[in-house]
């Protein structure tokens, strides 16, 4: 998914928050997440490779392999996080979050995410161009952006597929296919503490870039969470 | 995208289990089924596998975790149809050694309910 932010799932959403009033169900589905997901990144970073092979690859004997790869192990050392992000050429994203924050970004369990991408520069190129064109367009369609291109809160709806067509052209990069804007009921975490406070999610396929790729901007106007 | 179906009835079934657990256990239920949900095929889940033997034709989901000190060890059966579903027939907590013969024949028992009647699988989501 190269970075693409996707609409949070709402049934997803809304079933977690339920359960998540229990402190042992989401104390415990953090942990169980957390050690899933990484089991399930570590497996497919080895693809087709025997556990032995990969493990000469990562510097890691063939015994650290299956144990990384296991859903129960929960010992994980951030030194050795680093270490495999290193040897794959991606990065590790580790921080204390709120629970509305967890909910946002764990949401994503795609291919791409499960099996990040490794550097590239085409990538980081086409990242930049994307990101500038979707911020000009929120500028100049008059929405103030708070918090980067995502999570834009006090957002009305002045929004134009024009002016977004007019940005992608100007800077010659490729238009989306449709460039719909369309109203979606749409959850960003600052929703579930407050009422009727508007959010735009910006998705698309978009790192990198391409002719054809599809696209959308998704604009709601919230009223949900209470 | 695999698409879960649950049998249920109004006695028993795999909702009607799960209200009876331990919240850190439906966590990791939740956890384990939502990964899979994600999945394009069951073959690239680690934590999936297809039975041999007396309970040929059914598949496990293992979810293993340690709560505390204890070793929990949870298993439903189930089995995948055409159009990436996959039936959830009959959860447990495995206790003992590899031997599932009651729990295949239970789950062999729904299978053939559902296959009389698909409405005793609805679709379910999870978390």
């Amino acid at each position: 998914m190269h970075g693409e932010r996707s609409p949070v799932d709402s049934h997803r959403l809304f079933s977690l928050v339920g359960k998540m009033h229990d402190k042992r169900y989401r104390d415990n589905y953090v942990v169980a997440h957390t050690r899933r997901v990484l089991a399930q990144q570590m497996r497919n970073f080895r693809g087709e490779l025997p556990q032995g092979e990969f493990g000469e690859l990562i510097g890691k004997r063939q015994t650290v392999v299956s144990r990384l790869e296991n859903p129960n192990y929960g010992a994980w050392q951030l030194r050795t996080m680093f270490e495999i992000a290193s040897k794959c050429n991606v990065a590790v994203f580790v921080r204390f979050v709120d629970f509305p924050t967890f909910l946002k970004y764990t949401n994503d369990l795609s291919d791409e995410a499960l099996h990040p991408e490794s550097y590239r520069e085409e990538a980081m190129d086409e990242f930049v161009a994307y990101e500038t064109a979707v911020n000009e367009f929120f500028i100049t369609s008059g929405i103030a952006s708070s918090a980067g291109l995502v999570d834009v809160e006090n957002v009305n709806d002045r929004t134009d597929a024009s002016v977004l067509s007019n940005v992608f052209n100007q800077r010659n990069i490729a238009m989306p296919e449709t460039g719909n804007l369309r109203g979606v009921q749409q959850i960003a975490p600052v929703g579930l503490r407050s009422s009727s406070i508007p959010s735009v999610t910006a998705t698309g396929p978009g790192f990198p870039l391409v002719a054809n790729n599809p696209f959308s901007i998704e604009i709601d106007t919230m009223a949900s969470g209470d | 995208m695999i698409t879960f179906r649950c049998y249920e009835t109004k006695t028993v079934g795999i909702h009607r289990w799960l209200g009876d657990q331990p919240p850190e256990f439906r966590a990791e239920i939740d956890a384990v089924l939502e990964l899979i949900q994600a999945a394009k095929g069951l073959d690239e889940i680690l934590s999936v596998k297809a039975l041999r033997g007396k309970c040929d034709g059914l598949t496990e989901i293992k979810i293993d975790f340690s709560l505390e000190t204890e070793l929990i060890h949870i298993r439903i059966l189930g089995y995948e149809t055409r159009n990436s579903e996959f039936i959830l027939l009959f959860p447990f907590r495995k206790r003992g050694g590899p031997d599932y013969g009651t729990a295949c024949r239970s789950a062999f028992t729904r299978k053939r309910g559902v296959e009389r009647d698909a409405r005793r699988a609805q679709p379910c989501r999870f978390p």
